[in-house]
């Protein structure tokens, strides 16, 4: 077992864990943040989308022991003082979801985006969102969202 | 759907990673990005009693230089660092490797290292001379990708060697084109090619991914490749595409790559 301390959404999380613990694991079991959902646990759907220090990964093929020390956006870190994020209101506004599992990862790995845009164009979105299963939508509403949030035409 | 138990090594340093190996024996595991590895431990695919995690070694292992003509890629080299790195053909072939967030984590030494048959940065590293430099507390040794590469997921290296870096030796004044055939964008190709033309327009190379059990690569007048890259083909079927179809693929997409080196023009496959 070791001690490690991650800083979550701003939050330091301290937690003795297996180094065999994903991050996606600790961010459910130790943060109990349960809004980075685990679809596959091989890395194919990614659902678990999380930023580590402001990069997306998967965070169900990372241990959390890797993870010692850095900091971790959840989909729980989007939304500030109770008002969604952007990209949160464009997913509702445009029914960017259906069953809502998926939703996390696409809104995590668009995140990753989200400081550059303006510089961002279509195709940058649809390579992210390529990285992302959905199985109820289509991807329509989701790239709708998308396009809006980034005003991108 | 959990990894197996295993012991967890951090080495600060390449000496210390490298007697993490030694002691580990027949039992160790180097962890780099993955991207590939995390998957086959949570599948029990692989069950390594020790990991060594090589991410700490930034410092050492984390840089891209280019100098003399030679480009030299670190075992942790990021796949995203490397692609905006502009490399030639290098950066232009990592636009199909995975995921953007796939290629935050994966490095290009491990993908290579991986020996997956269908992987682009194997067929890369053919067309490119690529060596790979090898160090254990034994010595250390230059291997080339050719002698690298022995089978589907299996290499020539050592279980106590630490692959350090890539060295890539793009010859002069050669024109590349990528293609490949995939299920979807980035995901893994059904079969694909690595097309080169050398400067008299006249000779070139092939590497091949997706259609043997391990990358290849052909050599020869332009006319002729797309018939050598057939002929070594061994493809097999999956659920994804029949050997047939793979070996089809490999004479399209050469006919295709070389044909737009050649009239200069853009293709898609």
């Amino acid at each position: 077992m070791r001690s490690i301390t991650l800083r979550v959404n701003g939050r330091p999380v301290t937690a003795e864990v297996e180094p065999r613990m994903t991050l996606a694991d600790f961010i459910r079991e130790r943060a109990m943040l349960t809004g980075t959902h685990l679809g596959c646990e091989h890395g194919v759907c990614g659902a678990c989308t999380v930023l580590l220090d402001g990069a997306s990964v998967r965070s169900c093929l990372l241990f959390a022991v890797q993870a010692d020390g850095r900091e971790v956006t959840t989909v729980e870190g989007l939304a500030r003082d109770g008002e969604l994020h952007p990209l949160q209101r464009a997913f509702h506004v445009h029914h960017g979801l259906q069953c809502g599992f998926c939703t996390p990862g696409f809104l995590m790995a668009l995140a990753e985006l989200w400081p550059s845009r303006g510089l961002v164009g279509r195709e940058e979105i649809e390579e992210v969102v390529s990285g992302q299963l959905c199985r109820c939508t289509g991807y329509a509403g989701i790239l709708a969202a998308a396009y809006d949030a980034f005003g991108v035409a | 759907m959990k990894p197996a138990p295993f012991a967890y090594e951090s080495p600060a340093s390449v000496d210390e990673a490298l007697a993490a190996l030694a002691g580990a024996g027949e039992e160790g595991k180097v962890l780099a990005g993955g991207q590939s590895l995390v998957p086959m431990l949570a599948f029990r695919l692989a069950r390594p009693a020790v990991l060594v995690d090589v991410n700490g070694l930034e410092d050492e292992l984390g840089g891209i230089e280019i100098a003399g003509g030679q480009v030299t890629i670190g075992a942790v080299a990021r796949q995203r660092a490397v692609e905006r790195a502009g490399l030639p053909l290098v950066s232009e072939a990592l636009r199909l490797v995975g995921h953007p967030t796939i290629r935050n984590r994966g490095t290009v030494v491990g993908s290579i290292c991986h020996a997956d048959p269908a992987a682009e940065l194997a067929a890369v590293a053919l067309v490119l001379d690529a060596t790979l430099e090898v160090r254990s507390r034994r010595g250390l040794r230059e291997v080339p990708v050719e002698d690298l590469l022995l089978g589907p997921f299996t290499t020539s290296l050592e279980p106590d060697e630490l692959a350090l870096r890539l060295r890539l030796r793009p010859p002069a004044g050669w024109r590349w084109k990528v293609l490949e055939v995939s299920r979807r964008a980035f995901d893994f190709a059904i079969a694909g090619v690595v097309a080169g033309v050398g400067p008299d327009g006249t000779t070139g190379r092939v590497g091949v991914f997706g259609a043997a059990p391990r990358c290849y690569r052909v050599d020869g007048p332009v006319d002729e490749l797309p018939e050598l890259a057939v002929r070594r083909a061994e493809p097999t079927s999956d659920i994804h595409a029949e050997a047939g179809y793979r070996r089809h693929l490999v004479g399209v997409l050469a006919r295709r790559a070389l044909g737009a080196l050649a009239g200069g023009g853009e293709v898609r496959a």
